[in-house]
């Protein structure tokens, strides 16, 4: 399984293994990272489960479709280029050693 | 004539039968037991009662489409009573652009925006209520809450709002076959067509509503006129009825669970899981179909093409397989993936906007509302797919 890292606002990093086809949103609920909150449970409605990619991985995912776009208007904290929505981030088998980076705030 | 692979269960249950309809649960259960797929005798379609393949089959829209309607009927063999709905009734790519400019509209920020206004509403109605203390949650609470803040929010005339009750009974009722449920549902559709293409012109729509800012994308070329009225529509057909029945479905939950009451009003921080549960525990919104493009595999059975299958949410909601005790009511469990508001690229794009009138209502209900309690027998709505109240008569203290 890829292993994943979050880095939460303090600085400190959260190692994991991530199965296959769950959404980065999906694992920080199931681990309890109370950094996403994902009111909307997934549906790309709510924007308040954003993360940041880190610059030099945007690849292991595909770019953020039209609602996506939209949405990462109405994040709570600064929008960045490596800014995404995790609940449409899908682990796959490219994502060995991903590292998200948690937002300040969600709301 | 279809061709069933011979292992496929079938089943002589009706869905839209007068004691399913009043108490589904126990034909959920044996429609469960018979596997991922089963097909109905009496009304030759095929049905999905678990949870893990509902989900699968909204996750697939273009094996199991929108676009032949939603409902029984199969918009390839039959007229559909009205124009299709530019989100409910339509696929990608046609889909996804619709949808694209209804979530646009439905920003967080503006759903931020309209808490207040919902809460100040709130406040007004329930004070009245608490003032009158014995009255019918279905039309004075369930019913006008929604009518009024919803209404305004979107930006429709005042005048007659409660046609949009009746609109939104046709379209949910027609989504069943043409029984008696159907036919009382489409007996107000003299008055109610015309009202409801009326008030979602441009010309009716308050200049600082959500409605008017759909209008937008005739402005830009995107739709025409006549397509943006039809997407407008969308808010009304899908936006109040459903949410009223699980305004009405919270009350009952709670009235009827109060040491649940209790807990919440303890931890009023529980109030988004509170309302996901009561989604989970009594979904609104029972029943829809999909329509096959190919032939197609779904658990191991083979489904033909061009052919309906009915998905329960309700059942889902409650299928032991993915729930722990599903039949309890309970505000602290973990209701992730719960399906009241569908999945997948059709999910209820006003969800948010359900949410935040919800989440106002119980903020000041759990403030101001001390006790409720039953004064008479709630009496069931009986409705091809919506589940709620006809009547449910309460104090308030």
């Amino acid at each position: 399984m890829p292993k994943l890292h979050f880095i939460h606002p303090n600085g400190q990093t959260t190692s994991l293994d991530a199965p296959i086809g769950k959404s980065v949103m999906n694992i920080c609920r199931d681990y309890g990272f109370s950094e996403v909150i994902a009111e909307c449970g997934g549906a790309a409605l709510c924007a308040t489960c954003h993360v940041y990619v880190d610059e030099n991985q945007s690849d292991m995912f595909t770019k953020p479709n039209e609602i996506e776009n939209q949405l990462l208007e109405f994040v709570a904290s600064e929008k960045k280029a490596t800014s995404r929505l995790s609940c449409q981030l899908l682990i796959t088998e490219n994502c060995d050693n991903l590292r998200i980076y948690f937002p300040i705030q969600q709301i | 004539m279809t061709t069933l692979s011979t292992s496929l269960p079938t089943s002589d249950i009706d869905p839209f039968s007068k004691e399913y309809l009043f108490n589904p649960y126990p034909f959920h259960q044996k429609l469960r037991g018979l596997g991922p797929v089963c097909y109905l005798n009496k009304l030759g379609v095929y049905v999905v009662t678990q949870y893990q393949y509902v989900k699968e089959v909204l996750n697939q829209p273009l094996v199991f489409c929108s676009g032949a309607g939603v409902g029984i009927s199969n918009f390839k063999k039959e007229a559909p009573w009205r124009v299709p709905s530019m989100l409910l009734e339509t696929d990608p790519p046609d889909h996804t652009r619709n949808r694209a400019i209804i979530s646009k509209v439905l920003s967080p920020m503006v759903l931020r925006g309209l808490k207040a206004q919902f809460e100040i509403e709130a406040h007004r109605l329930l004070d009245e209520l608490l003032e009158k203390r014995s009255f019918d949650v279905v039309k004075d609470l369930s019913e006008a809450y929604p009518l009024k803040v919803f209404g305004d929010a979107i930006g429709i005339t005042p005048f007659e709002r409660e046609k949009a009750i009746l609109y939104g009974n046709m379209v949910f009722n027609t989504i069943g076959p043409k029984n008696d449920y159907f036919a009382e549902a489409m007996s107000h559709a003299e008055e109610v067509i015309p009202w409801i293409n009326g008030v979602c012109q441009r010309a009716n729509l308050s200049k600082t509503g959500l409605g008017i800012q759909v209008y937008e994308a005739a402005d830009s070329g995107i739709l025409t006129e006549a397509e943006t009225t039809t997407l407008v529509r969308s808010f009304l057909s899908a936006g109040i009825d459903t949410t009223a029945h699980a305004i009405s479905n919270a009350i009952f939950s709670f009235i009827s669970f109060p040491e649940q009451w209790e807990k919440l009003k303890e931890n009023p921080q529980l109030i988004k899981p509170a309302f996901e549960e009561i989604l989970r525990f009594e979904s609104p919104f029972q029943t829809f179909f999909r329509t096959t493009t190919v032939e197609t595999q779904l658990g191991n059975f083979t489904l033909p093409e061009n052919e309906k299958v009915m998905l329960s949410l309700g059942s889902a909601n409650r299928d032991p397989l993915q729930w722990e005790n599903p039949n309890e009511f309970n505000i602290l469990r973990n209701t992730q993936g719960q399906l009241g508001f569908g999945n997948g690229i059709h999910g209820c794009v006003g969800q948010m906007l359900a949410r935040t009138e919800v989440d106002a209502l119980l903020t000041v209900m759990l403030k101001k509302v001390k006790s409720m309690r039953f004064t008479g027998e709630p009496k069931r709505l009986l409705h091809n797919t919506l589940r709620g109240f006809e009547t449910m008569s309460v104090e308030f203290n």
